[in-house]
């Protein structure tokens, strides 16, 4: 948005755009439309807008800028307070359940949420443990001989959702919602599905290859593009040959 | 006939989330579609006329959303677009007044008010459904259409719920059959959204191939040798492309990238914003609320307020030279790959269809100049389509690729952040509460039918990718909030009323008129006897 469009509002729209934006903008100035307030609202609104946009340009890849750019322009800020449509129904915090639902967000972080029924909030109540909540990741075996790894994270009742560092990748996981017992043992009440988490780091076939081939196709794939978190897990070694082969 | 060492295989996909609402004379969201109809689908026919009768074959694919199929094909919304036209035809004769002194704008506001009236002419001449004219250069070979999954989700967060992934393929399936009397050979995931095992409900319905990240690929443990120029194939035989990321990069970098040129025509300038109100008021929405028109005067020409007049011509030059540059660069890569690979080397190329002629106003003639020099033999590669290169049976290596997808840092982070994650709380519910409605009625007919198969609409309109997205840009919040809440909200009321037996048909019938996408629906694609397995990928959860 343009300083220019920002001057074509009148002070209620620029009051509403400082709410929007969650500005700090002191009372004195929001409270009488005068020229100079007037300038020093419409130099925020814009400071923060280009903070916002520019912050949003570094951190996204650009299909998914465009797809955000859609939906952010100025004439959707001013027509989100339309009465689209009166459906009765609110969102329930808590639905009737226990259930555990494990999402893999990134080769790093996975999302868990969480329900849990009055039955066994009152269960928990009753045995005195609605304070020894906890979720549990654990890695999944793939052999017999393998050392699994496990975090433990306890929660509150009131908790519905977590983000859980995964700690390593190439494995599977579940999580498990659960309470301390008396001997400190995890007792169960739900169970997630498994999640698989990728490597998340380019190709073993490349990275180790030696064929002139490979030289040539990692020069030509363009790999430093890639998104913030995938560019990172590219290994030093071959991006020291990325750069060598610049010039092919 | 090929003769080049190499091909170009350019995607072009077309989606807009499922937006109408008859109960407003006058919806803002609405014009997205409108917008994309004048800006995008209707230049890209003339693009293809054009070429058709220059008998160049155009050979690009491209993939219609299914929930933006249902709005093209809409009653409702096609009369909209017509006095949306109208509306702009008319603005374009005042503008013409206003600016009689200024030959410059004069031009440019001709220029707009005439494409206004060719897609007016055009929209007539396919009697309003744009699909058909599509659909013709689909059945003369010079196109391929390909579909995306009903409501566009993010398939991996849906991964463990097969039936409801098959749902949202099937209603692809079947509303691409409906409107072009075949079944689709391909499928574009939604943001190349991929988890592994996705390929089995892709095949249950008979897709061929579908479209993955570049790093999907790159980054699986048995990568194919030539990466990403040639398809590979998961281990069920469905074949899979890889985005490439230099000639993404070409288009798509805010910095380098050719949209960004100065002597473009810039987005955002836009007479809408920049007249007196009591000029522009009979033009923005309910006259008060300040929208892009369309009418956009300058170009992108550098940073800031200050801009020059957008000069057509020095544009049209920048095209030439855009398309000669990016054939260039990728007759140069397919040089060096071809005396190396056993097989021709394939470049991908996936943008979104909006972006041409909407967001980059030269976007459609930079195509067109591409498609154009291809065809003159400049530069030493071929067009081609994802079918038609598999037709050549190709050697392709068996590669597993990873859940990836082409968002912010190449995950599901987009869609799965502070500002969205509470969503999928409300959408999973749904989902296995329609599930339990499956397997409390199996098989039932009439009214309760038309009820359940309603739910199930709601319940995969719930799961747009658009939503989270919205959520996640901070503008329109309210609205996609809205949206999930009417979606969700219609569903427990068929939830509730089929427990309770009270189900009436005037809220039925005006919810099916309003979300009226996937018309032959089933709900029992729900069910599709995928046992529950305890700790097994396919169950949600295990049950204590």
């Amino acid at each position: 948005m343009t300083k220019e469009v920002l001057r074509s509002l009148g002070f209620k729209d620029l009051k509403r755009l400082v709410a929007l934006l969650d500005l700090d903008i002191s009372d004195e100035v929001l409270s009488a439309s005068s020229d100079s307030n007037r300038d020093d609202l419409i130099d925020s609104i814009h400071e923060e807008l280009e903070d916002v946009r520019r912050e949003r340009e570094e951190l996204n890849t650009l299909p998914i800028r465009y797809q955000e750019d859609r939906f952010s322009s100025v004439e959707n800020l001013f027509g989100t307070d339309l009465d689209v449509d009166s459906v009765n129904f609110d969102f329930p915090e808590n639905y009737n359940v226990t259930r555990l639902v494990l999402m893999l967000r990134d080769p790093a972080w996975a999302f868990a949420y969480w329900d849990i029924s009055y039955q066994d909030r009152n269960r928990l109540k009753d045995l005195g443990k609605n304070d020894s909540l906890c979720i549990v990741l654990q890695e999944q075996p793939r052999n017999d001989d393998e050392m699994l790894e496990q975090v433990e994270m306890p929660i509150e009742l009131s908790d519905s959702r977590w983000y859980i560092n995964v700690p390593r990748r190439g494995t599977s996981y579940q999580a498990i919602l659960g309470y301390y017992g008396y001997d400190n043992e995890i007792l169960t009440l739900a169970r997630s599905g498994i999640v698989s988490v990728p490597l998340g780091t380019l190709s073993e076939n490349y990275a180790t290859s030696s064929f002139a081939d490979t030289d040539l196709l990692l020069a030509l794939s363009d790999l430093q593009v890639l998104g913030a978190v995938a560019a990172e897990e590219i290994p030093q070694k071959v991006l020291r040959r990325l750069s060598e082969l610049a010039e092919l | 006939m090929n003769h080049g060492k190499g091909f170009l295989n350019i995607v072009l996909h077309a989606h807009l989330p499922f937006i109408k609402h008859p109960e407003f004379e006058n919806f803002l969201e609405e014009s997205w579609l409108f917008e994309a109809i004048s800006e995008s689908y209707l230049p890209l026919l003339g693009m293809l006329k054009r070429l058709e009768a220059d008998k160049i074959p155009s050979t690009i694919t491209i993939s219609f959303s299914p929930t933006l199929i249902a709005m093209l094909q809409d009653d409702l919304l096609g009369k909209r677009y017509l006095g949306y036209l109208e509306k702009h035809i008319d603005l374009g004769n005042r503008e013409l007044e206003r600016t009689q002194d200024d030959p410059k704008v004069h031009g440019l506001a001709q220029m707009y008010r005439d494409r206004y009236l060719k897609c007016l002419a055009d929209y007539q001449e396919y009697a309003g459904n744009i699909l058909k004219g599509f659909d013709y250069f689909q059945k003369a070979g010079v196109i391929e259409i390909i579909t995306t999954p009903g409501s566009y989700p993010f398939l991996p967060f849906y991964e463990q719920y097969p039936a409801n992934v098959s749902a949202q393929i099937e209603s692809a399936v079947d509303t691409f059959h409906m409107v072009f009397g075949k079944t689709p050979k391909g499928m574009w995931l939604p943001e190349c959204g991929y988890y592994p095992g996705l390929e089995h409900h892709l095949k249950d319905y008979e897709i061929d191939y579908f479209f993955t990240s570049a790093h999907g690929l790159m980054f699986s443990p048995d990568a194919p040798r030539w990466g990403v120029f040639t398809p590979a194939q998961v281990g069920n035989g469905l074949a899979y492309f890889a985005r490439d990321l230099e000639s993404a990069n070409l288009v798509w970098s805010a910095e380098t990238g050719y949209p960004g040129d100065p002597d473009y025509r810039d987005f955002y300038r836009d007479i809408g914003h920049d007249l007196p109100l009591e000029y522009i008021s009979p033009f923005i929405h309910l006259e008060k609320v300040r929208v892009n028109t369309g009418y956009k005067y300058y170009a992108v020409s550098g940073k800031g307020d200050n801009k020059n007049l957008y000069n057509p011509d020095l544009a049209a030059n920048k095209v030439l030279e855009h398309a000669e540059n990016f054939l260039y660069h990728q007759s140069k890569r397919i040089g060096k790959l071809d005396p190396v690979m056993a097989e021709k080397p394939i470049i991908t190329c996936p943008y979104s269809a909006e972006l041409f002629g909407h967001r980059w106003f030269e976007g459609i003639q930079w195509l067109e100049t591409v498609i154009r020099l291809v065809d003159s033999k400049y530069g030493d590669l071929d067009l081609t389509t994802p079918s038609r290169y598999l037709s050549n049976s190709p050697k392709l290596e068996v590669s597993q690729p990873i859940y990836s997808s082409w968002g912010n840092k190449g995950y599901g982070e987009v869609w799965l952040d502070g500002s969205n994650d509470w969503i999928y709380r409300h959408v999973h519910m749904a989902i296995e509460r329609l599930q339990e409605l499956v397997s409390r009625f199996p098989d039932v007919t009439g009214l309760k039918e038309r009820a359940l198969n309603q739910a199930a609409r709601e319940v995969l309109l719930a799961q747009s990718i658009d939503w989270p997205v919205i959520m996640r840009s901070g503008a329109a919040e309210q609205y996609a909030i809205q949206r999930l809440r009417e979606h969700i909200g219609n569903f427990y009321r068929i939830y509730d009323a089929m427990g309770q037996g009270t189900l009436g048909t005037e809220w039925l019938t005006k919810v099916e008129k309003k979300n009226n996408v996937f018309p032959r629906l089933s709900y029992k694609v729900f069910n599709l006897g995928v046992p529950k397995r305890a700790n097994a990928l396919g169950h949600p959860y295990a049950l204590e």
